[in-house]
């Protein structure tokens, strides 16, 4: 099945609709943490899957950019693929899936290893904006808890975890403190990458297309991720370097590698394990 | 410049869809670093009293679904006017309260807290602002701290007019609303969000 | 060497191609028409232009072969061509009342201006199997067409005696929202609801629809009058001053008469529902009159406890395409949140056996806490 793109405008979306995403976004730049709703269009992919990273990045998107999509850390995973397809068709922009060479991610579920820099622009696709969904389902209450800055609930959940398993039961979406005033939901990141956000030399973009609701977190900005003063956050670990590349300090997917309980582990993060992998072999 | 509105007005980007999204990406960035001046390139025959950086954030940023006040002599410009009114259609109001956007230059700039600030619940809906400051020569300089600033950052501030240092700190006081300000001059464009914290710098004074 | 993530892009490519070659079928018979399609799945076309928010039978036929049948597909190609189109202006509000209808009924009154008129309908048709060939269009019309004196809204004849409350805002009548354009903030105004309802998943209303009447917020309906039939759209041109026709739309709408209210100061009237779609989608039109009014408790100073009477939880799970994008993406990777999950629970369940061992041990005399 081809795609006739002809008759679509650049980046897909017409200009009044980046508009109005592009003056929702100076607004989510300038209340960092803060989510902005907006009227979030129908892009041609399903709602949930990646539709608002899709449209934030439609409306930063230029021939001077390149682009790297990243889901769950790799950009050969199907929906990566797609997604980049569709932006090299629609915005005629170059790829790439190194870290280092790109100005926009579009990314679900990771931070790339490669530490970011100035200059670049992260665009995480998400499902759940309201950190306190789980806990509040209404919209009209949770707005009124960021209006009040009272995040109690949040703080009684992971306490009641604390108390229930002797740890905070968080191990993504951890919540975070953003310029220590707006509590947000980092997407389903790991809570490994928790901390890449605190002091990030990139610009960090949000965006819930279901949902309809755009945030940011500026350069160089704090990012908390929440805890006790006894039961501080604690990111997760790996034991084992990565089977292919022996990266340690790197997030890790365990594979299945036979029916006995066999398993190996290997870089979520398919660019650096290449990268680190080459390096390695030229050292030998 | 004649006084009487141009029959058509001088056209706006060469190519709209590309123009527009690299003023943006400007726009975005000044606003993510706050202080740190961002080269902006606008529409080759601008009208004259909104020069090409002032129009190019406006061909950017506006559209039939704003509202924009004038301040100072914009307001009375007809080229501005039916320039803006052609290629934005965004409705003008007399009332700076109302507006979204206000374009104007710092000695028209209604003091702060007169202007939309959003509510605690909707702190997005406050009023956005994008200062003139071509040939602006006063001596203020500010240092600048908050989200988008690795530490601090100096700001020069030749537009700053008396009194525009107590209206800020309490525009940053009543975060999160609060107005954002975008300084445009001719070719740069400077983001001040209502985050940025900025503390009065002595002149000759080194950060 | 692990190979598993690699290969994305040809498995896109494979899987589209057979895609392809499943949605065609047998190639030893023809491929289906979408303009077929439009004229002989009309009651589908209309609920992928309604639920699709966009009116053009061709392109929704066309969607539906596309989309191999899948409506919810379907209506997913029809919002996301709707989305780029630009917008030239505004159509005035269509009259309904003026409509020549193929269809009208009322439950509430046994004769009425305009009379009743069966159109097309499954109502009364007996659910057994025909021969499509030979069933063919067995009658003639019987020619009556709708008379001359035209047929008022029930509702109106009802409002001319001050027995309904009146069609529009007592405060003026505002002009509508648009959440194609605007982000949708709750509470909604009603003109928003609707706007979510007729763009809301059939089988969801219905569903809903059908709770109210089973007393999860009952509101004692009676089916008003359901009318079916085409109307003129007409286009206010600045230039000329008056409105010009684009073009005719078939619509079915369903006025429902519910529970009257009243009280020491005012007095007691029956109160509405409201449902409108594209085409002949009676059920849909039904169901978005039963849940219109019951989203309505609140304003009617009701007791809302039941779902169909809540906003919020209605308006957020009734658009099919948001529900399916994001039940379906669960089958995306989630390799990394379960990695994160999994480490955990290995966690804990090691600690659970430390903490197991200890206490047997501590059993034992032999440990000191």
């Amino acid at each position: 099945m081809s795609t006739d793109l002809t008759g679509y405008n650049i980046a897909y979306l017409d200009e009044q609709t980046k508009r109005m995403l592009r003056r929702a976004l100076l607004k989510a730049v300038a209340i960092p943490g803060f989510q902005v709703p907006f009227a979030s269009r129908e892009v041609p992919m399903p709602r949930g899957w990646g539709t608002g990273g899709v449209q934030v990045t439609a409306a930063i998107i230029g021939t001077g950019d390149t682009l790297k999509v990243i889901d769950q850390g790799a950009d050969d995973t199907t929906n990566a693929v797609s997604i980049r397809q569709f932006f090299a068709a629609v915005a005629h922009a170059s790829t790439t899936t190194r870290t280092s060479e790109a100005t926009v991610i579009q990314t679900r579920h990771r931070i790339p290893e490669t530490p970011l820099t100035e200059g670049q622009t992260i665009v995480y696709q998400v499902p759940m904006p309201e950190p306190l969904r789980f806990l509040e389902p209404r919209e009209t209450e949770t707005r009124r808890l960021h209006a009040l800055a009272d995040y109690g609930l949040m703080y009684v959940k992971l306490y009641e975890d604390i108390a229930r398993y002797g740890h905070i039961a968080q191990t993504y979406s951890y919540p975070v403190m953003v310029a220590g005033r707006y509590l947000m939901s980092p997407s389903p990141i790991p809570s490994f990458d928790n901390p890449k956000m605190h002091q990030s030399p990139a610009l960090q973009l949000f965006g819930a297309g279901r949902e309809k609701r755009i945030y940011a977190i500026p350069p160089y900005t704090d990012v908390e991720s929440l805890g006790f003063e006894d039961y501080p956050f604690e990111p997760q670990t790996f034991d084992d370097p990565c089977a292919i590349c022996g990266s340690t300090g790197v997030y890790l997917d365990e594979v299945i590698t036979d029916d006995k309980g066999g398993s190996m582990f290997v870089c979520s993060d398919t660019d650096h394990c290449e990268h680190a992998a080459g390096q390695a072999e030229v050292t030998r | 410049m004649t006084s009487t509105a141009p029959a058509l007005p001088a056209p706006g980007f060469d190519d709209p869809a590309r123009d527009a999204q690299r003023a943006f990406r400007a726009v975005l960035d000044a606003l993510a670093r706050p202080a740190t001046g961002v080269p902006l390139a606008g529409p080759a025959r601008p009208p004259t009293a909104l020069g090409p950086g002032l129009a190019a954030l406006a061909l950017t940023l506006l559209d039939t679904d704003c509202t924009v006040w004038l301040g100072g002599a914009l307001a009375d410009d007809a080229a501005t006017t039916t320039w803006l009114d052609f290629h934005t259609g965004a409705r003008r109001t007399a009332d700076p309260a109302a507006a979204g956007f206000l374009i104007t230059p710092p000695a028209a700039l209604p003091p702060l807290e007169a202007l939309e600030q959003g509510t605690d619940e909707a702190p997005h809906l406050s009023a956005t602002v994008i200062l003139d400051v071509r040939g602006c020569a006063g001596p203020d300089r500010f240092t600048a701290s908050g989200p988008g600033v690795n530490g601090t950052a100096e700001l020069p501030a030749p537009w700053a007019t008396d009194g525009f240092a107590s209206d800020w700190a309490r525009n940053a006081a009543r975060f999160p609303r609060g107005v954002d300000l975008l300084l445009a001059d001719a070719a740069e464009v400077t983001g001040l969000p209502r985050s940025t914290r900025l503390s009065p710098l002595a002149p000759g004074q080194e950060d | 060497m692990y190979v598993a993530v690699k290969g994305g892009e040809r498995a896109i490519a494979n899987a589209h191609a057979l895609l392809a070659k499943e949605g065609r079928g047998d190639p030893a018979l023809s491929p289906l028409n979408p303009a077929a399609v439009a004229g002989q799945l009309g009651v589908l076309v209309a609920r992928v232009m309604t639920e699709g928010s966009l009116y053009d039978p061709e392109l929704a036929a066309r969607a539906i072969v596309q989309a191999q049948g899948d409506v919810l597909e379907a209506v997913t190609l029809i919002r996301s061509y709707r989305t780029t189109l630009p917008r030239f202006g505004y159509t005035l509000p269509v009259d309904t009342a003026r409509l020549p209808p193929q269809r009208r009924i009322s439950a509430t009154f046994k004769d009425l201006p305009g009379g009743q008129q069966l159109g097309a309908t499954f109502d009364y048709t007996h659910r057994l199997f025909t021969d499509r060939d030979t069933a063919g269009p067995a009658s003639a019309p019987d020619g009556g067409g709708p008379p001359d004196e035209g047929m008022p809204r029930v509702s109106d004849l009802l409002g001319a005696s001050a027995l309904i409350e009146p069609d529009q805002a007592l405060d003026g009548d505002p002009e509508p929202g648009d959440l194609t354009r605007e982000p949708a903030v709750f509470p909604m105004t009603r003109a928003e609801r609707l706007q979510s309802l007729a763009r809301g998943d059939e089988g969801f209303l219905l569903a809903l629809g059908y709770s109210t009447q089973r007393g999860y917020g009952n509101n004692h309906p009676f089916a008003g009058e359901i009318r079916v039939g085409e109307v003129d759209v007409e286009i206010e041109i600045p230039e000329l001053g008056y409105p010009v026709p684009v073009g005719r739309v078939e619509l079915t709408e369903c006025q429902m008469v519910n529970q009257f209210s009243g009280s020491a100061d005012t007095p007691a009237q029956f109160t509405r529902g409201y449902g409108l779609a594209f085409g002949r989608s009676e059920r849909k039109a039904m169901s978005m009159s039963l849940v219109d009014r019951s989203l309505r408790a609140g304003e009617l100073g009701e007791r809302a406890a039941a779902p169909a009477q809540d906003e919020e939880f209605v308006i957020s799970h009734s658009d099919n395409v948001q529900a399916t994008g994001f039940v379906e993406h669960l089958k995306l990777p989630h390799y990394v949140d379960f990695q994160a999950e999994l480490g955990l629970v290995r966690r804990l369940n090691a600690e659970f056996r430390e903490r197991a061992e200890g206490a047997s041990g501590r059993h034992d005399g032999a440990e000191e806490a």
